[in-house]
């Protein structure tokens, strides 16, 4: 007689993240392990040997497409709470997706930064009103100093001083023709996690103007001072600022619309080309991010976390001149689909 | 809706106490001979015992203590009480010379014996005592083992100490330093033979148990005892502290319980020399005689001179939660890692009908508020499929 098989109940030793470790330190309750999630953070899934790689499919058969994939060593935990679990799986419904959504930073309604100096695909931000004196509008107008962002300005709205950071969620194929995802899709993302800096940011609704009351409160800030901030759709309050409503126009921050079936121009899913647009568009969010009030009124944090340079920024002279600086970035992961961006972000402030 | 969070249950979440123990076994090399001084230097000396300009206890290590590698083992001292039969009674006094640091040694006793043995009804400090066979104890050594060794408890029944009663003193006066050679005729084992089910309760520090003195030691019968089988003092579990009276190294003719014979020869006048620095005996007669008229750290000089062996079994109570993370069967089967998809599209699925799958390396342990609190690894990716479930418990101590 066999053995039974019990390899479906595994064992495993947990250890507390640095951010566990804080909470049960304060012994008020906050420590409450509530719910989980599975990651896969160490798996290169092109390593799956089907007819989809780029090596071809495996000549031993289906039996070894994934061999290589559960050779790869897998390295002990990370106690840092925002280094472990950056991809998790995600449970669907239907077993027969062939496509799954991404999130990606729209880059045509907001460009991002190309310019020397300037932190590619990414923005580059001042931190107080005399370094923001230094850039012309006419610069920015002109596209030479896309990726900017005066990050002392939130109580205007306009191109140059203050725009959103605007994230498309959806299929990014040319396989399926232009569409929508539908409400009730699950691949529709329906809250989004924001995490940054909390010394460094703070964080806005994409619209309007004398926003300092509107700043969005982070759901809690850890011990590394990464503020993590829950934005979800359909909900009533201030959040839903932060969501482009479909076929809205006119404003900075517009919502997908497909017009004669030709795609939103403005969407960086799939492609738009009149007559031949793809993608399936989900969700638009947005943000605007200002300097902290720490960053606008002391180099402290320069000091500490930065370094400094001697440059003439695009749109802000050809003259050089001195600046500190910290490179830093913000991450945006969908709640329920899980996929993350991280967008770099260099702050500024000159000296002398 | 898509998921990336799965909520546990209340049936989901189990706490379970388990204990762990590891064996700790102390050799007499430690205390007296591996780290004794180069310079010139014999026993007492070793730069892995730590004494103190209060006096008050000898502090033992496992490697020299000035070195960050070093680790504490135990600490030692001695005292005796204020009765009247006791070392600080000027009569029994009389034949043993002057006193030295006798209030110190009188405190180390009360301070011993109000946290291990506790008050009387009128507020003052009890003795050293239990019930028959055994007397009060009035004259002490205390070894007080390191937490660091002895963890939340010594196990009980675990503890054995092996130690000479060779009467002609601990050290050969031309060595630098190794604790003395029993025969088997004159070691005496010193165990915790009723631990397991015959501990006592009444003590303040916790649960404590009677040590018994054998001459059996080894499997070999000795007759270093007068009588075998004989209480010589206590042991608490909790506090990890070691009583020991001082007759165990007195001849029953003086009123110890060692055999006369031991230390019969006219050399010894029946007397089991009590070795305290480098000159073997260095004036002291007896253990009574250290403990009156030599310091603290003098006369723990001679038990560490002493000491063949220790052994005992530590205990930590590990209190865990286990968490049952269920992936179900239509669970965790799609992943959001970047290099899951091209283009949108699953790498892993060449049509709608294949089956999606996923590879499990890491549980997360969430807050309410999605904060990550603790992280639990597999040692190899795990492959998740609709074919397959898994209920991973993830385990967290404390």
């Amino acid at each position: 007689m066999a053995f039974l098989d019990n390899s479906g109940d595994i064992i495993l030793d947990a250890v507390l993240t640095d951010t566990g470790r804080k909470r049960l330190a304060r012994g008020d309750g906050s420590f409450k392990i509530v719910k989980f999630s599975l990651g896969d953070d160490e798996v290169d899934y092109s390593l799956y040997r089907n007819s989809n790689s780029i090596e071809g499919i495996h000549p031993s058969g289906s039996a070894y497409y994934d061999l290589n994939i559960l050779q790869l060593p897998i390295l002990e935990a990370f106690t840092n709470n925002t280094s472990i679990l950056k991809s998790k799986l995600i449970s669907y419904v239907q077993n027969d997706l062939l496509y799954l959504p991404v999130v990606l930073l729209n880059d045509i309604m907001f460009p991002t930064a190309t310019s020397a100096g300037y932190p590619r695909g990414g923005y580059l931000m001042t931190a107080d009103n005399t370094t923001s004196a230094l850039f012309t509008e006419d610069a920015y107008v002109a596209g030479t100093a896309a990726g900017f962002i005066k990050g002392d300005s939130i109580t205007t709205q306009d191109a140059f001083r203050s725009r959103p950071v605007i994230f498309d969620q959806g299929l990014s194929t040319t396989e399926l023709s232009v569409g929508f995802l539908a409400d009730g899709d699950a691949r529709k993302e329906t809250a989004f996690i924001v995490e940054l800096d909390n010394r460094l940011f703070d964080l806005y609704p994409p619209l309007g103007e004398n926003l300092q009351a509107a700043k969005a409160l982070p759901s809690y800030i850890d011990d590394d001072n990464v503020a993590s901030y829950f934005f979800a759709r359909n909900t009533t309050g201030p959040n839903t600022r932060y969501f482009a409503p479909r076929d809205s126009v006119g404003t900075t921050m517009n919502g997908f619309s497909i017009i004669n079936g030709n795609g939103d121009t403005n969407s960086v899913l799939g492609q738009s080309t009149a007559g031949d647009s793809s993608g399936r568009y989900g969700t638009r969010f947005g943000f605007r991010i200002g300097a902290s009030l720490n960053t606008q009124t002391s180099a402290y944090l320069f000091n500490l976390l930065g370094s400094t340079e001697s440059r003439a920024y695009a749109g802000a002279g050809a003259a050089s001149k001195n600046y500190k600086f910290i490179n830093t970035v913000i991450r945006v992961t969908g709640y329920t689909t899980g996929y993350r961006v991280d967008i770099p972000i260099k702050l500024i402030k000159t000296y002398t | 809706m898509a998921t990336s969070f799965k909520t546990l249950g209340n049936g989901d979440i189990q706490s379970t106490r388990n204990k762990l123990h590891e064996s700790i076994p102390i050799t007499g090399s430690i205390t007296s001979g591996t780290y004794v001084d180069f310079s010139g230097g014999r026993f007492p000396n070793g730069s892995n015992i730590k004494n103190y300009a209060h006096g008050m206890f000898q502090s033992c290590f496992d490697y020299p203590y000035l070195s960050s590698s070093a680790n504490h083992i135990f600490d030692l001292t001695v005292g005796y009480s204020t009765a009247a039969q006791s070392l600080s009674s000027s009569a029994v006094r009389a034949t043993a010379g002057a006193a030295v640091q006798m209030e110190q040694k009188i405190n180390m006793y009360n301070q011993m014996a109000q946290v291990l043995v506790g008050y009387d009804a009128t507020g003052s400090i009890k003795p050293f005592s239990g019930s028959a066979p055994e007397t009060q104890l009035n004259d002490a050594i205390f070894i007080n083992y390191a937490r660091l060794l002895g963890k939340d408890e010594i196990q009980k029944g675990t503890f054995s100490m092996l130690v000479s009663v060779q009467p002609s003193g601990g050290i050969d006066s031309g060595k630098t330093g190794v604790s003395v050679v029993g025969t088997k005729n004159t070691l005496v084992y010193i165990q915790d033979v009723s631990g397991t089910n015959n501990y006592r309760v009444d003590s303040p520090a916790g649960e404590y148990n009677v040590l018994v003195a054998s001459s059996s030691a080894g499997g070999a019968k000795g007759n270093a005892l007068a009588v075998d089988k004989v209480p010589c003092g206590y042991i608490y579990y909790q506090a990890g502290i070691v009583v020991l009276t001082s007759s165990l190294f007195t001849v029953a003719a003086s009123g110890g319980l060692v055999s006369n014979a031991i230390a019969d020869s006219a050399a010894m006048a029946g007397e089991i020399a009590w070795q305290t620095g480098s000159n073997p005996d260095n004036g002291c007669k007896d253990i009574r005689h250290a403990l009156v008229s030599s310091s603290i750290s003098e006369s723990c000089n001679g038990l560490r001179a002493r000491i063949h062996n220790v052994s005992y079994s530590n205990t930590t109570e590990l209190n865990s939660t286990v968490y049952f993370c269920r992936a179900n069967a239509n669970d965790f089967n799609y992943s959001s890692n970047p290099t899951y998809i091209t283009a949108s599209k699953i790498r892993v699925k060449e049509q709608t009908t294949d089956e999606p799958l996923s590879y499990i390396t890491t549980v997360g342990m969430y807050g309410a508020n999605n904060e990550l609190l603790a992280v639990a690894k597999l040692s190899e990716p795990l492959k998740k499929t609709p074919s397959n479930e898994f209920t991973l418990r993830v385990r967290l101590d404390y």
